[in-house]
């Protein structure tokens, strides 16, 4: 409960757009979707949170037992893990202070159901030889550095 | 339509491309079997590429057209195509010899085929100078590249799913890619080379890299076209 979440960078790219986190793995070309409450495990990965953290925010959002709500966490979060997408570590800094608790939701919690991650791979072809992706500022598509000759 | 005789239809839309533009054009008026036409539109370049490309005569046509983006200049010289097959081609690019004699192959094997697309290899462009060779990735040699920008299109599956979007920056092909999937055009992937794609400091992703974020755009559109379908 205690080792804190980080998205896998420069690895993947990713945007919440109109509620939907979209990422995708620059290395494989496959891209996922996570809505819901998937989206809001991604928005705590995204502040830095541990594991605990991430299941006491879904608890502040939607109505559902803790141990359901923990559950389907580790579940997810074994997922993004097995894909690559987020690395989990040693505990880190604290997560960012959220107000989810007073975030204005007066009315009872929504439903909980449980977070699924979508994976695509009809694009991997296009995804992994497009050149906005190797972009860094240098200005050049880049190899990866090789360890050996680190500056 | 299946019993007309192809008639291939090249184009190619040119930003400042003089460099390499005259590259491209001659690996087109070079194919085994011929374009029936190859048209360049000049999106508004204030170098020598109108020139290079007028210098050529038929096949070549020549359409100029203010600064618009690849999308629109693509989309202007299917306005003008008479061909009733289409193939593009990026103005750094290059075809091999052969690419239209092949994929029009793939097309005969089966009459059914939409859209025949096949494999690229990329190769460093002989004039980077050598700061910016080390650090360029090593370039992929034949590898599937089911993209706009080395496919054989048959002309109505084209017109069906539509002319490339002229709101992107990044992604045009991805996003072109999956809304044919999402028209239900059968396709090929013969495993040929059909494009000699040049790795160089100017290609089209870096210049646009302010837009990365209309990636994550184009396939977030994809996936709710696919759930409301």
């Amino acid at each position: 409960m205690h080792r804190s979440f980080r998205v896998s960078s420069p690895r993947v790219m990713h945007e919440t757009i109109e509620g939907e986190v979209i990422v995708i793995d620059l290395t494989t070309g496959s891209y996922y979707s996570l809505r819901g409450s998937g989206a809001a495990v991604w928005e705590a990965i995204e502040r830095g949170s541990s594991e605990g953290e991430i299941v006491r925010a879904l608890g502040e959002r939607y109505d559902a037992p803790a141990a359901e709500i923990a559950s389907a966490v580790g579940r997810l979060l074994g997922e993004l893990e097995a894909q690559g997408l987020v690395e989990g570590g040693d505990d880190g800094p604290p997560a960012a202070a959220t107000e989810t608790s007073q975030s204005g939701v007066d009315g009872p919690r929504p439903a909980f159901q449980a977070p699924v991650l979508e994976k695509h791979t009809d694009m991997q072809d296009l995804i992994l030889l497009d050149p906005v992706h190797e972009v860094d500022e240098r200005g050049w598509p880049h190899a990866a550095p090789a360890g050996s000759e680190r500056l | 339509m299946s019993w007309s005789e192809p008639r291939v239809t090249v184009m190619i839309g040119v930003y400042n491309g003089a460099p390499y533009l005259a590259e491209a054009i001659d690996s087109v008026l070079a194919q085994t079997r011929p374009a029936f036409e190859l048209i360049v539109v000049d999106d508004g370049s204030d170098d020598a590429s109108g020139t290079i490309a007028r210098g050529y005569g038929s096949p070549v046509r020549c359409i100029r057209q203010e600064r618009s983006g690849m999308a629109a200049a693509r989309n202007r010289a299917v306005q003008a195509a008479s061909g009733n097959y289409f193939a593009f081609l990026d103005a750094d690019d290059r075809f091999p010899f052969d690419k239209l004699e092949r994929q029009l192959e793939t097309f005969a094997g089966d009459p059914a085929l939409d859209v025949v697309y096949g494999h690229v290899s990329e190769f460093l462009s002989p004039d980077l100078d050598v700061h910016a060779r080390p650090l360029l990735r090593t370039p992929r040699t034949d590898v599937p590249w089911p993209t706009p920008n080395l496919m054989l299109v048959k002309r109505d599956a084209f017109l069906r799913v539509g002319g490339f979007s002229t709101e992107l920056r990044v992604g045009i092909g991805v996003d072109w890619h999956a809304r044919a999937n999402e028209a239900g055009l059968k396709s090929a992937i013969p495993t040929v080379v059909v494009l000699e794609r040049r790795l160089h400091a100017a290609n089209n992703g870096i210049r646009e890299r302010a837009f990365k974020p209309q990636y994550l755009h184009v396939l977030k559109h994809a996936l709710d076209r696919r759930r409301h379908a």
